[in-house]
């Protein structure tokens, strides 16, 4: 208790150095946090009031951490236990929560918590000494989660009903198929693929059928996101170089850089108001939360 | 007790004998520290002054770093891009954009093989240079008798043959770490002294993102603070307690810790080596706020003020998505997502800032950075989409301290599963180390380390 007590504390020091949200008006980003922990998979919550994040907040240890953006104040989102837990989703009744969560040295479980009936459901993956959960996310209708699972000689993007079973799978390329994510209406995964070489996006049916590309670079281009109305995907590339996030419609037109940094961006995520993309940039070797408007001006347009 | 030191280094063209056997008079435990005998003192100056061994423990995957296989089948290539750098016939994949900029600056050894594919044994052996037939640990020899570190080795010569630039408030071997050097298991046996003793153990020290320096192993005591530490009498009585209820090999460590400890607080240009506020924030900035990047400036701050060998051992804070483990680059489960996350941008920030910060301040041309880990990771990906351990073939990155930059030394095969050209055993990767910093083969057969079987790395120096 002592220890959970402390972690708390250090949690809500940290958050000290937070900054008030304020509109934002021009193409320079509003910085959120500045605890500069590395940190990853994003979500908002309560309309965007909340954000729930997994973050390397120990030593030895990945906590999932809840930021309350008008108070600035952070708190473990579950209590401390022996293993690691991140890549947080919700549904959207948020009567269901799931997980990945790390049970043995080196495999991946996924936990579908039941906030209901308080009762959880563990998923693992075939091979249980071994493997990766990764990723995941409720269907818009709260009936099954997608996400990534490992497979022979790669990774796929299955999906599984919330008593993790009826595992189909979506994907069947050669490669890493990964960072799975769907569209507001449930009709739509986009997702990142190598089965071409390099990581590009794809895009597929709900139910794996029409695999088709949607953007294409020499270099990596994951962590795609759908924005609320469905028509744009923000996503993580390092086509120029350096990591940095862009969007694109979701016919592959319109492709534009939003970040121009020489450090990192990645992680993005759209705010609920549809008009402001969250992304996870390094600056000066510290990683923090920044919130984009992408309707300023100062986008350039990427290139393919 | 501030006459010695860093501030006689700055002064005299050398240490006199007078001067340091004053010094070594004025530390209450000196005699014991390093073994030093102040018979002997400056040796000719080697290539390399001081050694950074940056080691990235659980093992790196060559191929998703700097041995892409573009052209190798889909279940060997990985999904990361090969990029050019500056140096002719040298990829790295698109993970290491700064470090393909910087290639100029360092050489990159791509038929590294070790003898195990455990951790613990091929780090031992890594960092020794003596593979199991060799006695080691597996072989016979194990702990106590496993053979001395290569950072120990430089240590003990350099005890006995000084350079004017070698701190003596220092020890002689530092390794910054969280914790023991090994996996989830235990320690590599290789990973200090071996059969020479605790006293030629690494001095360890931890690091974290915040800059802050703690001694682990201190921690024996409970209640030990640094003015406590300082107060002898203070110091006795717990140690009386201690003597009472530890084991006896627990006491000689501690006290082997002690004397040590004691000597670095009784120096105030020792502590102020520690203390990384000294630095200019663009300067910490560039090596990145985790522990990994602050151990490296760290490093480089200790080399600064003399120390022949240091060791920078890789975090176990970028690789937790397995609690409580040691893991570090073991990433058998998810290795695509965590080299694309973290481990392959955290590295090229950290090590290209470290390259160019040596440069920059002139210490790149004495000091001999090495970086490897104990072995590279399985080119065909595994049952689960990732990859597993590798030892035989695998990567080291080598700048300064006389090694020739902007060379690839070695082809792997068409897959990156075996050497093309002549394979270079931990027993040359030793030897080349020992011998760029004056440990001298006359010197190895007197401390009868590294005898048989290495030679200099061909076309590295």
């Amino acid at each position: 208790m002592t220890s959970c007590r402390s972690i708390r504390t250090a949690v809500l020091l940290s958050a000290l150095g937070l900054l008030a949200l304020q509109p934002v008006r021009a193409a320079e980003p509003q910085r959120v946090t500045r605890d500069g922990q590395l940190k990853f998979a994003p979500v908002f919550i309560d309309g965007g009031k909340t954000l729930v994040y997994s973050a390397h907040n120990q030593p030895k240890r990945v906590s999932i951490i809840r930021l309350d953006l008008a108070t600035g104040k952070q708190t473990l989102h579950y209590p401390i236990g022996s293993d690691s837990q991140f890549d947080i989703a919700f549904s959207r009744d948020r009567k269901l929560e799931c997980f990945a969560r790390s049970g043995g040295p080196r495999q991946l479980s996924l936990v579908i918590r039941n906030l209901v009936t308080g009762k959880d459901v563990v998923f693992d993956p075939p091979g249980a000494q071994r493997s990766t959960v990764r990723s995941p996310r409720f269907t818009p209708n709260g009936q099954r989660i997608v996400m990534t699972m490992n497979a022979p000689g790669g990774q796929q993007i299955v999906s599984l009903n919330l008593q993790g079973k009826d595992v189909r799978r979506l994907t069947a390329s050669n490669g890493i198929n990964g960072w799975p994510d769907i569209s507001p209406d449930g009709k739509t995964i986009v997702f990142s693929s190598s089965r071409n070489g390099a990581l590009d996006l794809w895009l597929m049916d709900a139910n794996g059928d029409r695999q088709r590309s949607l953007v294409r670079s020499s270099r990596r281009d994951i962590y795609p996101a759908w924005s609320p109305d469905g028509q744009r995907i923000a996503f993580t590339s390092a086509r120029d170089g350096n990591q940095e996030v862009y969007i694109v419609d979701r016919d592959g037109g319109n492709l534009r850089r939003v970040t121009r940094h020489p450090e990192r961006d990645g992680f993005p995520i759209w705010h609920p108001d549809g008009r402001r993309l969250l992304t996870i940039s390094e600056r000066g070797g510290r990683f923090d939360f920044y919130l984009w408007d992408t309707t300023a001006r100062g986008q350039t347009p990427g290139t393919g | 007790m501030l006459s010695f030191g860093s501030y006689q280094a700055r002064d005299c063209q050398g240490v006199s004998r007078r001067s340091f056997l004053k010094a070594s008079a004025a530390l209450p435990f000196a005699a014991g520290l390093a073994g030093i005998d102040p018979r002997v003192l400056a040796a000719e100056a080697p290539k390399a002054k001081s050694v950074m061994l940056v080691w990235l423990i659980g093992g790196p995957s060559h191929l998703d770093l700097f041995d892409p296989k573009p052209r190798a089948p889909d279940l060997y290539r990985g999904p990361f891009a090969a990029i050019d750098t500056r140096t002719p016939g040298l990829q790295v994949t698109e993970l290491l954009p700064r470090l393909a900029n910087l290639s100029n600056k360092f050489s990159v050894v791509r038929t590294n093989i070790n003898y195990n594919g455990g951790h613990r044994e091929a780090g031992s052996i890594g960092m020794t240079g003596y593979s199991a037939t060799d006695g080691g640990e597996g072989g016979g020899g194990g702990p106590p008798g496993y053979q001395p570190h290569f950072g120990s080795v430089l240590a003990r010569h350099r005890a006995r043959n000084r350079l004017e630039a070698d701190s003596v408030d220092l020890p002689g071997f530092i390794s910054l770490a969280r914790g023991p050097i090994g996996d989830g298991v235990g320690p590599n046996f290789g990973y200090g002294g071996g059969a020479w003793g605790k006293g030629h153990d690494p001095f360890m020290f931890s690091c974290e993102e915040t800059g802050k320096v703690s001694i682990p192993e201190l921690k024996l005591i409970e209640g030990l603070t640094k003015s406590r530490l300082a107060n002898r009498r203070d110091v006795l009585a717990k140690l009386d307690v201690l003597r009472r209820r530890a084991d006896q090999s627990d006491f000689e460590k501690w006290n082997a810790v002690y004397k040590r400890a004691y000597n670095l607080i009784s120096s105030i240009d020792a502590n102020r080596v520690f203390d990384l506020s000294h630095e200019k924030p663009a300067t910490r900035d560039a090596y990145g706020h985790t522990s990994f990047g602050q151990s490296a400036l760290l490093g480089r701050r200790l080399v600064e003020a003399g120390v022949p060998f240091v060791q920078v051992n890789w975090s176990q804070f970028v690789e937790v998505l397995f609690p409580n483990r040691d893991y570090g680059w073991d990433t058998h489960s998810d290795n695509f997502g965590l080299m694309a996350d973290w481990h392959g941008p955290l590295l090229d920030r950290t090590l290209s800032a470290l390259i160019e910060d040596l440069d920059q301040r002139g210490l790149l041309e004495t000091t001999l950075v090495c970086c490897m880990g104990e072995f590279g990771r399985t080119p065909r990906i595994n049952n689960i989409g990732s990859r597993d351990h590798w030892p035989h073939c695998y990567f080291s990155v080598w700048a300064g301290g006389g090694i020739e930059p902007g060379r690839v030394i070695g082809e792997s095969d068409r897959n990156g599963e075996h050497p093309a050209t002549d394979p270079v055993t931990p027993a040359m990767v030793g030897t080349t180390i020992l011998e760029l910093t004056g440990a001298t083969s006359q010197v190895r057969a007197e401390l009868k380390v590294l005898e048989d079987g290495g030679h200099v790395i061909d076309g590295l120096v």
